[in-house]
């Protein structure tokens, strides 16, 4: 057999090694921006639901949606609140969830802590469909990719107090995941956009939205002036349409950083109704935040072949 | 195999079971929003099926339909909930929760106007919440007669409707979302 390489082997060969690096090369991510994040996310919406007595209006054996009936309608995450007669039973499961979140947000043991989130986030939502929104999407993902994601991180009670090494090898599937994920939610956002009443054009549908409860400043006029009804629509369809296949390259920190700064200003400019949404998807795109984009330049990181990650400075 | 190969094979193995999940994990969504949209742009053939539902993934919130505020309604609007006894008195519903809570309404309880979406577009829900808020409200559901829920909305007027009338909403309209 001849030994030589053919163009064909050597491009699969490159192939595997590219996706092996893409999958498997060290992970530099944000973790601990996305976990933090992730917890207040889910903490400080709970902390609402039990002030103002919504929790158990949404979830109670005797809320809106009552335990007898629920049994019939609510997907299987959900039955865990119907486990128990006991109307107290509800509360043990906020209070569970809120522990789970506390360790979540301080990084004390991380992986237990997102996992038991996750299940206890997902089992709130489905026992009430009708408190389902955009933001429950974005952090239930998150959250599995927490569950993954390398840890100790460097900002947790894992590492700072109980002194437990950082992860020597790290692998960048589980922000991988996380990514896909938040591509995926822009583009079909934007497809969804271009299909329903997004038209190009005049920017219609932003004269409709100032004037609708959602939007914070209905009496100001010159939101609604063309320039800017033409400047939001077709910003917005440019910035989240073209997300998906820029953040690829190197455009990726700078609009990584628009499209944060893009959901900031909707939620200054929208009703508290799209305010935990947009925090949502802010976390979520800390995932594709690297810890090396907020050092300062003469400091780089180096991997050696073993994965490890040491740093050096540039002389 | 010695050591060393067998440890290289299972890091191999371990490698693609891992990149299959994942990918695995992405498929659902991805095939269930092409679909959709697909179906939504008119399309037809083969890629319509693609829309199918996940329930295990659906079940754990990670098989979403993606179209963030690709619509929003052409009218501002509230849902009103409203009984006629059994002696013929009217009497319309409060979800004194929610009033409690007076000003701090809009933060303390911020995903209702969602609440009312999802409600919007599940009869079977609003009827559920229908018959809570009777309890809540002290009656006796025997004493109940027809209970009635209705859109209060009033229209956002395109640009020039709103040039011509002089104001940028319709007037203020009820219409009968379900009564039994």
């Amino acid at each position: 057999m001849d030994p030589r390489p053919t163009v064909f082997s050597t491009a699969i060969k490159k192939t595997f090694a590219r996706l092996n690096e893409f999958f498997f090369g060290p992970d530099d991510t944000c973790w601990d921006l996305v976990r933090i994040g992730a917890a207040i996310t889910v903490l400080l919406p709970l902390l609402l639901l039990g002030v103002s007595g919504n929790y158990e209006r949404l979830y109670g054996h005797w809320g809106m949606l009552p335990r007898n009936e629920a049994v019939d309608t609510i997907y299987w995450p959900g039955f865990l609140f119907l486990m128990k007669a006991d109307p107290k039973w509800i509360w043990e499961i906020y209070w569970a969830t809120i522990a789970a979140t506390i360790c979540l947000g301080l990084g004390l043991w991380t992986r237990m802590a997102a996992a038991t989130t996750f299940f206890l986030y997902v089992a709130t939502v489905q026992r009430n469909l009708i408190s389902f929104n955009g933001e429950h999407g974005i952090i239930a993902f998150v959250l599995v990719a927490l569950v993954f994601a390398p840890a100790p991180q460097r900002w947790s009670v894992d590492h700072l107090l109980l002194r437990k090494p950082l992860p020597s090898k790290t692998e960048s599937w589980p922000a991988r995941f996380l990514q896909f994920n938040v591509c995926m939610m822009y583009f079909f956002t934007t497809t969804g956009k271009l299909l329903g009443a997004w038209k190009l054009g005049g920017g219609e549908i932003w004269y409709q939205i100032t004037l609708s409860d959602w939007f914070r400043f209905p009496d100001v006029e010159w939101f609604r002036t063309p320039w800017v009804c033409l400047l939001a629509v077709h910003g917005s369809l440019l910035i989240e349409g073209s997300f998906p296949f820029l953040v690829w390259t190197r455009l990726r920190f700078p609009f990584v950083i628009l499209l944060i700064a893009f959901h900031a200003v909707i939620a200054i400019l929208f009703s508290n109704g799209v305010l935990f949404f947009n925090i949502a998807a802010i976390v979520a795109l800390c995932g594709f935040l690297r810890t090396t984009d907020l050092r300062p330049r003469n400091k780089t990181i180096v991997a050696e072949p073993a994965g490890q990650i040491i740093e050096s400075v540039r002389r | 195999m010695n050591p060393p190969e067998t440890s290289n094979w299972r890091n191999k193995a371990r490698k693609v079971a891992i990149v299959l999940i994942v990918i695995g994990s992405l498929l659902p969504p991805l095939c269930m929003n092409i679909g959709a949209y697909a179906r939504q742009a008119g399309l037809s053939g083969p890629i319509l099926k693609l829309d199918q539902p996940f329930p295990s993934l659906y079940a754990l919130l990670l098989c979403q339909s993606w179209g963030l505020f690709s619509y929003i309604s052409p009218f501002n609007f509230t849902i009103r909930y409203q009984v006629e006894l059994n002696e013929g008195q009217i009497v319309r519903l409060y979800d004194y929760k929610k009033e409690a809570a007076g000003k701090w309404q809009s933060i303390l309880f911020h995903n209702e106007p969602k609440a009312d979406l999802n409600f919007y577009s599940n009869p079977r829900a609003m009827r559920g919440y229908m018959e809570y808020l009777i309890r809540t409200n002290g009656l006796d559901p025997a004493s109940v007669a027809r209970r009635s829920i209705y859109l209060h909305y009033w229209s956002v007027l395109s640009r020039e409707q709103a040039a011509a009338a002089g104001t940028h909403y319709g007037p203020e309209t009820d219409r009968v979302l379900d009564s039994y």
